[in-house]
Protein backbone atom coordinates (compact mmCIF):
# COMPACT_ATOMS: atom_id res chain seq x y z
CA UNK A 1 0.00 0.00 0.00
CA UNK A 2 1.50 3.42 -1.16
CA UNK A 3 0.20 6.02 2.00
CA UNK A 4 -0.28 9.88 1.16
CA UNK A 5 -0.84 11.86 3.54
CA UNK A 6 -2.30 14.98 2.05
CA UNK A 7 -0.05 16.97 4.29
CA UNK A 8 3.09 15.30 4.02
CA UNK A 9 3.59 12.74 1.33
CA UNK A 10 5.03 9.23 3.19
CA UNK A 11 4.90 5.97 1.75
CA UNK A 12 4.06 3.33 4.18
CA UNK A 13 4.75 -0.55 4.21
CA UNK A 14 2.43 -2.56 1.50
CA UNK A 15 -0.95 -3.75 3.36
CA UNK A 16 -2.10 -6.33 1.18
CA UNK A 17 -5.08 -7.53 3.47
CA UNK A 18 -6.95 -4.07 2.51
CA UNK A 19 -6.40 -4.68 -1.38
CA UNK A 20 -8.09 -6.64 -3.48
CA UNK A 21 -6.29 -9.12 -5.31
CA UNK A 22 -3.61 -8.02 -7.81
CA UNK A 23 -4.76 -4.12 -6.94
CA UNK A 24 -1.95 -1.38 -5.69
CA UNK A 25 -4.19 0.52 -2.96
CA UNK A 26 -2.98 4.63 -2.68
CA UNK A 27 -4.13 5.69 0.99
CA UNK A 28 -4.79 9.27 0.96
CA UNK A 29 -4.74 10.65 4.58
CA UNK A 30 -5.48 14.64 5.26
CA UNK A 31 -7.32 17.51 3.46
CA UNK A 32 -7.62 16.67 -0.10
CA UNK A 33 -7.69 20.66 -1.36
CA UNK A 34 -5.73 23.41 -3.82
CA UNK A 35 -3.38 23.11 -1.52
CA UNK A 36 -2.68 19.44 -1.78
CA UNK A 37 -4.68 18.04 -4.30
CA UNK A 38 -1.81 17.84 -7.08
CA UNK A 39 0.07 15.13 -4.44
CA UNK A 40 -2.39 12.56 -4.90
CA UNK A 41 -2.92 13.08 -9.01
CA UNK A 42 1.29 12.74 -8.81
CA UNK A 43 1.06 9.54 -6.65
CA UNK A 44 -1.78 8.04 -8.87
CA UNK A 45 0.45 8.86 -12.43
CA UNK A 46 3.66 7.60 -10.58
CA UNK A 47 1.99 4.38 -9.77
CA UNK A 48 0.64 3.86 -13.03
CA UNK A 49 4.32 4.86 -14.27
CA UNK A 50 5.48 1.78 -12.05
CA UNK A 51 3.05 -0.42 -14.14
CA UNK A 52 0.55 -0.67 -11.38
CA UNK A 53 -2.88 -0.59 -13.77
CA UNK A 54 -5.23 -2.24 -11.23
CA UNK A 55 -5.42 0.89 -7.95
CA UNK A 56 -7.43 1.59 -5.73
CA UNK A 57 -7.47 5.20 -3.71
CA UNK A 58 -8.65 4.79 -0.19
CA UNK A 59 -9.76 7.90 1.06
CA UNK A 60 -11.09 6.52 4.23
CA UNK A 61 -8.34 8.91 6.22
CA UNK A 62 -9.69 12.10 4.28
CA UNK A 63 -10.77 14.94 5.90
CA UNK A 64 -11.55 17.59 3.68
CA UNK A 65 -12.36 17.23 -0.16
CA UNK A 66 -13.16 21.00 -2.09
CA UNK A 67 -13.83 21.88 -5.74
CA UNK A 68 -9.43 21.16 -6.39
CA UNK A 69 -9.83 18.02 -4.46
CA UNK A 70 -12.70 16.41 -6.36
CA UNK A 71 -10.84 17.65 -9.58
CA UNK A 72 -8.01 15.79 -9.21
CA UNK A 73 -9.94 12.78 -8.58
CA UNK A 74 -11.47 12.82 -11.76
CA UNK A 75 -8.28 13.60 -12.94
CA UNK A 76 -6.38 10.22 -11.63
CA UNK A 77 -9.70 8.29 -13.01
CA UNK A 78 -8.75 9.65 -16.09
CA UNK A 79 -5.21 8.98 -16.10
CA UNK A 80 -5.95 5.31 -14.61
CA UNK A 81 -8.65 4.88 -17.95
CA UNK A 82 -5.59 5.57 -20.63
CA UNK A 83 -3.72 3.11 -19.56
CA UNK A 84 -4.67 -0.44 -21.22
CA UNK A 85 -6.24 -2.27 -18.02
CA UNK A 86 -6.32 0.96 -16.28
CA UNK A 87 -8.37 0.71 -13.03
CA UNK A 88 -8.64 3.49 -10.43
CA UNK A 89 -11.44 2.47 -7.59
CA UNK A 90 -12.32 4.74 -5.08
CA UNK A 91 -12.63 3.90 -1.17
CA UNK A 92 -14.81 6.54 -0.14
CA UNK A 93 -15.94 7.52 3.48
CA UNK A 94 -18.81 9.63 4.21
CA UNK A 95 -17.09 13.03 3.62
CA UNK A 96 -16.01 12.18 0.37
CA UNK A 97 -18.66 10.23 -1.06
CA UNK A 98 -20.91 13.78 0.27
CA UNK A 99 -18.31 16.22 -1.59
CA UNK A 100 -18.80 13.78 -5.19
CA UNK A 101 -22.43 13.59 -4.62
CA UNK A 102 -22.57 17.35 -3.99
CA UNK A 103 -20.02 18.06 -7.09
CA UNK A 104 -22.55 16.28 -9.42
CA UNK A 105 -19.21 13.86 -10.42
CA UNK A 106 -20.58 10.54 -9.37
CA UNK A 107 -21.25 9.80 -12.60
CA UNK A 108 -17.84 10.63 -13.46
CA UNK A 109 -15.66 8.41 -11.01
CA UNK A 110 -14.71 4.99 -12.34
CA UNK A 111 -16.12 3.18 -9.20
CA UNK A 112 -17.11 4.08 -5.38
CA UNK A 113 -17.03 1.77 -2.91
CA UNK A 114 -18.05 3.56 0.42
CA UNK A 115 -16.60 2.71 3.78
CA UNK A 116 -15.73 -0.85 2.61
CA UNK B 1 11.74 37.99 9.88
CA UNK B 2 12.66 41.51 10.91
CA UNK B 3 9.47 43.28 11.92
CA UNK B 4 8.26 45.84 9.36
CA UNK B 5 7.64 49.10 10.17
CA UNK B 6 3.52 49.13 11.16
CA UNK B 7 1.87 50.62 8.44
CA UNK B 8 -1.19 52.42 7.82
CA UNK B 9 -2.68 51.04 4.50
CA UNK B 10 -1.24 47.66 3.26
CA UNK B 11 1.51 49.22 1.67
CA UNK B 12 5.12 49.24 3.45
CA UNK B 13 8.36 50.48 2.57
CA UNK B 14 9.62 48.53 -0.43
CA UNK B 15 13.26 47.87 1.30
CA UNK B 16 11.19 46.28 4.67
CA UNK B 17 11.55 42.89 5.05
CA UNK B 18 8.12 40.91 4.96
CA UNK B 19 7.42 37.40 7.02
CA UNK B 20 6.43 34.80 4.61
CA UNK B 21 2.60 34.14 4.59
CA UNK B 22 1.30 30.83 5.30
CA UNK B 23 -0.57 28.98 2.86
CA UNK B 24 0.67 27.75 -0.28
CA UNK B 25 1.55 29.27 -3.50
CA UNK B 26 -0.93 28.28 -6.13
CA UNK B 27 -0.28 30.75 -9.28
CA UNK B 28 1.82 33.27 -10.04
CA UNK B 29 1.89 36.32 -11.91
CA UNK B 30 4.01 39.12 -12.58
CA UNK B 31 2.12 41.60 -10.09
CA UNK B 32 0.37 39.61 -8.18
CA UNK B 33 0.55 35.82 -6.83
CA UNK B 34 -2.47 33.49 -5.64
CA UNK B 35 -2.14 31.16 -2.92
CA UNK B 36 -4.20 29.00 -0.36
CA UNK B 37 -6.59 31.02 2.40
CA UNK B 38 -5.63 29.97 6.05
CA UNK B 39 -7.20 30.69 9.36
CA UNK B 40 -4.82 33.41 9.89
CA UNK B 41 -6.67 35.36 6.54
CA UNK B 42 -10.20 35.80 8.62
CA UNK B 43 -8.73 38.40 10.30
CA UNK B 44 -8.88 40.29 7.05
CA UNK B 45 -12.58 38.99 5.95
CA UNK B 46 -13.67 40.60 8.95
CA UNK B 47 -12.09 43.75 8.11
CA UNK B 48 -13.42 43.54 4.28
CA UNK B 49 -17.44 42.24 5.15
CA UNK B 50 -17.32 45.67 7.14
CA UNK B 51 -15.85 47.83 4.20
CA UNK B 52 -19.75 49.64 2.66
CA UNK B 53 -17.88 50.29 -0.61
CA UNK B 54 -16.78 46.73 -1.39
CA UNK B 55 -20.55 45.44 -0.91
CA UNK B 56 -21.69 47.82 -2.99
CA UNK B 57 -19.53 47.13 -5.62
CA UNK B 58 -18.93 43.41 -5.34
CA UNK B 59 -21.60 42.27 -3.33
CA UNK B 60 -19.83 38.84 -2.69
CA UNK B 61 -22.06 36.03 -1.45
CA UNK B 62 -18.60 34.34 0.18
CA UNK B 63 -18.71 37.60 2.58
CA UNK B 64 -21.91 38.19 2.78
CA UNK B 65 -22.40 34.44 4.31
CA UNK B 66 -18.79 35.00 6.63
CA UNK B 67 -20.17 38.22 7.97
CA UNK B 68 -24.35 36.75 8.44
CA UNK B 69 -24.32 33.31 8.07
CA UNK B 70 -21.35 32.34 10.03
CA UNK B 71 -21.27 35.44 12.12
CA UNK B 72 -17.37 35.58 11.27
CA UNK B 73 -16.90 32.27 13.51
CA UNK B 74 -13.36 30.30 12.92
CA UNK B 75 -15.72 27.46 11.31
CA UNK B 76 -16.31 29.02 8.17
CA UNK B 77 -12.64 28.35 7.06
CA UNK B 78 -12.97 24.82 8.03
CA UNK B 79 -16.16 24.86 5.63
CA UNK B 80 -14.48 26.39 2.47
CA UNK B 81 -12.50 23.30 3.02
CA UNK B 82 -14.98 20.63 2.59
CA UNK B 83 -17.06 22.53 -0.39
CA UNK B 84 -16.58 21.08 -3.69
CA UNK B 85 -18.37 24.17 -5.46
CA UNK B 86 -15.68 26.73 -4.84
CA UNK B 87 -12.12 27.73 -4.86
CA UNK B 88 -10.87 30.49 -2.75
CA UNK B 89 -7.35 32.09 -2.88
CA UNK B 90 -6.21 35.17 -1.58
CA UNK B 91 -4.19 37.77 -3.78
CA UNK B 92 -0.93 38.77 -2.62
CA UNK B 93 1.04 41.64 -3.90
CA UNK B 94 4.75 41.26 -4.73
CA UNK B 95 6.19 44.39 -3.50
CA UNK B 96 5.21 46.56 -1.04
CA UNK B 97 2.39 45.11 0.45
CA UNK B 98 2.65 43.52 3.95
CA UNK B 99 -1.13 41.82 3.72
CA UNK B 100 -3.61 40.49 1.41
CA UNK B 101 -5.14 43.08 -1.31
CA UNK B 102 -7.76 40.87 -1.82
CA UNK B 103 -9.71 37.22 -2.97
CA UNK B 104 -9.72 35.41 -6.30
CA UNK B 105 -12.93 33.03 -6.14
CA UNK B 106 -14.28 30.59 -8.73
CA UNK B 107 -17.60 29.88 -6.92
CA UNK B 108 -20.70 27.10 -8.18
CA UNK B 109 -18.30 25.26 -9.88
CA UNK B 110 -19.84 22.39 -12.33
CA UNK B 111 -17.32 20.23 -12.73
CA UNK B 112 -19.36 17.46 -14.49
CA UNK B 113 -20.69 20.68 -16.87
CA UNK B 114 -17.34 22.35 -16.70
CA UNK B 115 -18.65 25.61 -15.87
CA UNK B 116 -17.94 28.09 -13.12
CA UNK B 117 -18.47 31.66 -11.89
CA UNK B 118 -15.47 34.28 -11.10
CA UNK B 119 -15.33 36.94 -8.06
CA UNK B 120 -12.37 38.86 -8.01
CA UNK B 121 -12.09 41.13 -4.97
CA UNK B 122 -9.52 44.09 -4.85
CA UNK B 123 -10.55 44.92 -1.31
CA UNK B 124 -7.42 47.15 -0.02
CA UNK B 125 -8.59 50.87 -1.79
CA UNK B 126 -4.90 51.68 -2.62
CA UNK B 127 -4.48 48.47 -4.59
CA UNK B 128 -7.06 49.35 -6.94
CA UNK B 129 -6.01 50.52 -10.59
CA UNK B 130 -2.76 48.78 -10.86
CA UNK B 131 -3.69 45.89 -12.62
CA UNK B 132 -3.90 43.19 -9.49
CA UNK B 133 -7.54 42.35 -10.54
CA UNK B 134 -7.10 42.10 -13.51
CA UNK B 135 -3.57 39.46 -13.34
CA UNK B 136 -5.71 37.89 -10.25
CA UNK B 137 -8.59 37.00 -12.44
CA UNK B 138 -6.44 35.70 -15.39
CA UNK B 139 -4.67 33.48 -13.03
CA UNK B 140 -7.66 31.91 -11.35
CA UNK B 141 -9.11 31.43 -14.89
CA UNK B 142 -5.78 29.83 -16.07
CA UNK B 143 -6.29 27.27 -13.04
CA UNK B 144 -9.68 26.79 -13.29
CA UNK B 145 -8.69 25.76 -16.96
CA UNK B 146 -5.88 23.43 -16.30
CA UNK B 147 -6.68 21.82 -12.83
CA UNK B 148 -10.63 22.00 -12.36
CA UNK B 149 -10.90 21.22 -16.71
CA UNK B 150 -13.51 23.99 -16.70
CA UNK B 151 -14.59 24.70 -20.45
CA UNK B 152 -16.53 27.86 -19.44
CA UNK B 153 -15.74 30.86 -16.60
CA UNK B 154 -18.81 33.12 -15.92
CA UNK B 155 -18.74 36.56 -14.19
CA UNK B 156 -22.02 38.97 -13.10
CA UNK B 157 -21.04 42.72 -12.21
CA UNK B 158 -23.39 45.67 -11.05
CA UNK B 159 -23.83 47.75 -13.66
CA UNK B 160 -22.24 50.96 -12.06
CA UNK B 161 -18.97 48.69 -11.28
CA UNK B 162 -16.68 49.94 -14.38
CA UNK B 163 -13.92 48.94 -13.01
CA UNK B 164 -14.59 45.75 -12.82
CA UNK B 165 -16.13 45.39 -16.81
CA UNK B 166 -13.17 46.77 -18.11
CA UNK B 167 -10.81 44.51 -16.10
CA UNK B 168 -12.88 41.21 -17.13
CA UNK B 169 -13.07 42.81 -21.04
CA UNK B 170 -9.17 43.06 -20.64
CA UNK B 171 -8.80 39.49 -20.03
CA UNK B 172 -10.83 38.56 -23.27
CA UNK B 173 -14.41 37.99 -21.39
CA UNK B 174 -17.22 38.83 -23.65
CA UNK B 175 -20.11 41.03 -22.74
CA UNK B 176 -23.37 38.03 -22.90
CA UNK B 177 -25.98 39.91 -21.86
CA UNK B 178 -27.71 42.12 -19.21
CA UNK B 179 -29.75 40.69 -16.24
CA UNK B 180 -32.51 43.51 -16.11
CA UNK B 181 -33.05 44.70 -12.78
CA UNK B 182 -31.06 41.78 -11.27
CA UNK B 183 -29.41 43.67 -8.38
CA UNK B 184 -30.70 45.16 -5.37
CA UNK B 185 -28.45 47.50 -2.73
CA UNK B 186 -31.15 47.56 -0.46
CA UNK B 187 -32.65 51.12 -2.22
CA UNK B 188 -33.13 50.46 -5.61
CA UNK B 189 -32.85 47.89 -8.54
CA UNK B 190 -29.78 48.03 -10.63
CA UNK B 191 -28.60 45.81 -14.21
CA UNK B 192 -26.35 43.04 -13.35
CA UNK B 193 -24.28 42.40 -16.71
CA UNK B 194 -23.43 39.23 -17.71
CA UNK B 195 -19.75 38.32 -19.00
CA UNK B 196 -18.34 34.57 -20.12
CA UNK B 197 -15.23 33.20 -21.38
CA UNK B 198 -14.70 30.16 -23.13
CA UNK B 199 -11.55 27.84 -22.96
CA UNK B 200 -9.55 28.46 -25.94
CA UNK B 201 -10.65 31.73 -25.55
CA UNK B 202 -8.35 32.11 -22.18
CA UNK B 203 -6.01 29.80 -24.02
CA UNK B 204 -5.32 33.16 -26.70
CA UNK B 205 -5.43 35.62 -23.63
CA UNK B 206 -2.65 33.07 -22.43
CA UNK B 207 -0.65 32.99 -25.17
CA UNK B 208 -0.37 37.02 -24.93
CA UNK B 209 1.32 37.40 -21.85
CA UNK B 210 3.99 36.19 -19.39
CA UNK B 211 1.91 34.89 -16.90
CA UNK B 212 2.53 31.27 -15.81
CA UNK B 213 0.79 28.51 -13.65
CA UNK B 214 3.47 26.12 -12.11
CA UNK B 215 1.79 23.61 -11.01
CA UNK B 216 4.76 21.05 -11.43
CA UNK B 217 6.25 22.28 -8.32
CA UNK B 218 4.71 24.42 -5.83
CA UNK B 219 7.07 26.85 -4.52
CA UNK B 220 7.53 27.48 -0.86
CA UNK B 221 7.79 30.61 0.77
CA UNK B 222 6.24 34.18 0.81
CA UNK B 223 6.16 33.89 -3.33
CA UNK B 224 8.64 36.46 -4.52
CA UNK B 225 10.51 35.55 -7.18
CA UNK B 226 14.14 34.86 -7.44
Amino acid sequence: MIALDAARATVAPRDPSRAAAGSTTIAVAGAVTVATAWKVVAQVAAALEQGHTRLVLDLEGVTALDAAGVAALLEAGRLAERRPGGVLELRANHLVTAALTESGTTALIPAIAPGT
Amino acid sequence: MSAAPAPVSGRQAPSAARAAPAGAVVSRGTRVYLRTLTPADLVHLARWVEDQFLERMVGSDLLHAFKHVWDKSPEFYEALLTDPTQVVLVIEAYRGWDRPVGLARLYNIHLLEGYAFLETIIADPRAMKRGFGVEAGKLISYYGVDVLGLRRIEAKVYEYNVLSMNSLLRNGFRKEGVLRQAGFDGERAWDLVVFGILRDEIEAQRKKDKVYLPLDAPPEGNGEPA
